[in-house]
């Protein structure tokens, strides 16, 4: 139940001009952060958390909130644009968006993608204001039978992103599930295809390997651009780009709708479950997107509903992994985890006082990731004709900065060389990936998704053994059911929405 | 009519001797630990089977018709760029990431085409200025302090 009284206080609070300095400063900021290549929201999030130490509660964690959303966002410029996600959350934007560029639409790529991110925000932030305390409680069901069905879930996205091959798609989605068993092994903390390095011991970080199979490996197909005479920008026609306009004809804009509402509702509830996260939710609502899309063969080859589809999921999953964060101390994400350590950092403690002792504060801090989201939608809409450029720059120019970014990038995540390497290696992977016919993606999602599966799967079993089997601990779990339910029907998908569609189209016909 | 075989076929052989690496890798360990990793080797047995079965198949077609996914003009001017970048990195471990990036961008910009020394001077100045002050100086990457010669100096 919303507090009337401390929702005003709240609003109260933001009206102080270091609060509203700190809104447009990590507004702004966190759409630069994500849209250099390398440079994650949780990057971001954890380089500016020292710099609000003098600041405020509210101010300093409105700038926090504000760098995490608009980070994500800003992730979607260079995807869009140049083929390399900003970060991790937007490389599913990558598809569609950069083939939208290629056509002369990445202006209308970008201004959908900058709804999308805005509305997809914005209702979060709604749903994290009115119902935060329910929802978070709700996650709190949550058992590792669970976390394993959820992970499931996610892999079944897999079979959407395959690409031209089937078959390739599922080796390359099977090969990033057994490289996410690198490390010691969780359960009995044996050290797995280490090859008897220290530095693999801890597994092989994420983020390094995803720039450098989206980054790494895209400068390399820039270079052999450039050398079968493409010397120009990573456009084919630039004066289509200074032409394009902001956002699409309205026709075509009000089709984008529901698949903005339909990913901002499921981006939520994706982003308040656990370790699901931004990254994740795009990917889902990728493939939610292209299943009840009625023109899925455009998936992959520049479809606008593809970047509404994963910009509005990966924005709305921003706010869900809020709520748990403050209701419960569950963080939802990776920044969701930095984001805690922000607010131990100014005496804030997630749970109950934060509705009660500090109400005004945490009110506050919910209306400025609220006003965030619409200020991030503003600035995207007014700059998007001048970000865009950034996609007229020569290849020549682009591909060495980009290198120099990751290198920065991948260095500042645990100031260590060794990740530099691991990007190194996954830009080999990635383009010799890229030229045998194997899609990345699928890569990506199976190293997200390998440890929650296995580690979650494995607790499960033990569990199960003291409750009487498997059957009875799955029958006596409502939420596991629902899962599992909705696992099949992710899997049957295609199949239904292709009789559907086959059916409307006999309809049509018949009228 | 010419035939020849598939390159999926050799991509097929590839991906089991890859699945063979694995199986190797995972046979010392204890059987719990070992039993995610085995499974998905399995898996990607399986799916190594299906790409070769299917490059057999692809191999029936005349050899004008099959589509070439690897070849020596295609992969050459990637695999340099690729070992600039190795020699980046091998630079930013041995004489710091500043450095290194002030030789690296303009030997690549040069690679890529970029012929005005001008604006090859002009990025790498610009951009190691911006980085300096945003991420050492504003951010506190300690990006500087890294490298043997950094630590000489």
């Amino acid at each position: 139940m919303v507090d009337a009284a401390s929702l005003i206080a709240g609003f109260q609070s933001l009206l102080s001009l270091d609060v509203l300095i700190a809104l447009i400063a990590g507004t702004v900021g966190g759409m630069v952060i994500g849209a250099l290549p390398g440079f994650s929201a949780a990057m971001g999030v954890s380089l500016l958390i020292p710099i609000t130490y003098g600041m405020s509660p509210v101010a300093a964690l409105t700038m926090l909130v504000a760098m995490y959303t608009s980070a994500i966002y800003g992730g979607s410029i260079t995807a869009i644009l140049c083929h390399t996600p900003g970060t991790p959350a937007s490389a599913a934007t990558a598809i569609d968006g950069y083939q939208l560029t290629k056509q002369g639409r990445g202006m209308e790529a970008m201004g959908v993608a900058t709804l999308g991110s805005a509305v997809g925000g914005t209702v979060s932030a709604i749903a994290m204001l009115l119902i935060a305390p329910a929802l978070g409680a709700f996650s709190l069901k949550f058992s590792v039978l669970e976390y394993f069905l959820l992970a499931v879930f996610g892999l079944t996205v897999i079979a959407s992103l395959a690409g031209e091959s089937l078959i390739k798609g599922l080796f390359s989605g099977v090969l990033g599930l057994l490289l996410g068993c690198v490390g010691l092994d969780a359960i009995s903390g044996y050290p797995r295809m280490t090859m008897g390095l220290v530095q693999l011991e801890d597994g092989i970080n994420f983020v390094p390997a995803l720039i450098g199979l989206f980054s790494v490996a895209q400068v390399m197909t820039l270079a052999y651009d450039v050398h079968h005479g493409k010397s120009g920008s990573v456009i084919e026609d630039e004066e289509n780009l200074k032409k394009g306009r902001a956002l699409p004809p309205w026709s075509e804009l009000k089709t984008l709708v529901p698949t903005m509402v339909r990913c901002s509702l499921v981006g939520t509830l994706v982003g308040i479950v656990p370790a699901a996260g931004a990254g994740v939710s795009s990917w889902i609502c990728y493939s939610m997107g292209k299943k009840f899309s009625k023109h899925p063969e455009k998936f992959g080859h520049g479809a606008l509903e593809g970047v509404a589809s994963c910009e509005t999921g990966n924005n709305a999953a921003t706010g869900g992994a809020l709520i748990p964060l403050i209701t419960l101390a569950l963080p939802g994400s990776t920044v969701a985890a930095i984001l805690l350590g922000g607010m131990m950092i100014h005496g804030l403690t997630p749970g109950a006082s934060m509705f009660t002792k500090n109400a005004a504060t945490t009110y506050g801090i919910m209306i400025g990731f609220l006003l965030a989201n619409i200020l991030m939608g503003a600035i995207g809409l007014f700059a998007a004709r001048y970000i865009a450029r950034v996609s007229s720059l020569p290849m020549g120019i682009l591909g060495p900065v980009i290198v120099a970014l990751c290198a920065i990038g991948t260095f500042a995540i645990r100031n260590n060389i060794f990740d530099v390497g691991v990007m190194l290696v996954f830009g080999l992977i990635g383009f010799i990936l890229k030229k045998a016919g194997f899609a990345a993606p699928p890569m990506i999602l199976g190293m997200v998704l390998s440890e929650i599966c296995e580690s979650n799967w494995r607790r499960a079993v033990i569990l199960a053994g003291a409750k009487g089997g498997m059957l009875n601990y799955f029958l006596g779990r409502p939420i596991a059911i629902v899962l599992a339910v909705l696992i099949v029907a992710s899997l049957f998908s295609p199949v239904i929405m292709k009789i559907v569609n086959k059916k409307a189209h006999a309809i049509e016909k018949q009228s | 009519m010419k035939k020849q075989i598939h390159q999926d076929v050799i991509i097929g052989f590839v991906c089991l001797a890859l699945c063979l690496l694995f199986y190797a890798m995972n046979r010392p360990l204890p059987s719990e630990a070992a039993m995610m990793p085995n499974l998905l080797v399995g898996l990607m047995t399986v799916l190594s089977a299906c790409i070769l079965y299917q490059g057999v198949v692809k191999s029936k077609a005349p050899a004008e018709e099959q589509k070439k996914l690897f070849t020596w003009d295609g992969v050459k001017i990637p695999l340099i760029t690729w070992g600039i970048v190795l020699a980046y990195v091998l630079l930013f471990y041995f004489v710091g990431y500043f450095v290194a990036t002030a030789i690296i961008i303009p030997v690549l910009m040069r690679f890529m085409k970029q012929t005005s020394w001008k604006l090859i001077l002009a990025i790498d100045a610009g951009y190691l200025l911006v980085i300096y002050f945003v991420f050492v100086r504003t951010l506190n990457v300690s990006v500087d302090g890294f490298g043997l010669l950094s630590r000489l100096l």
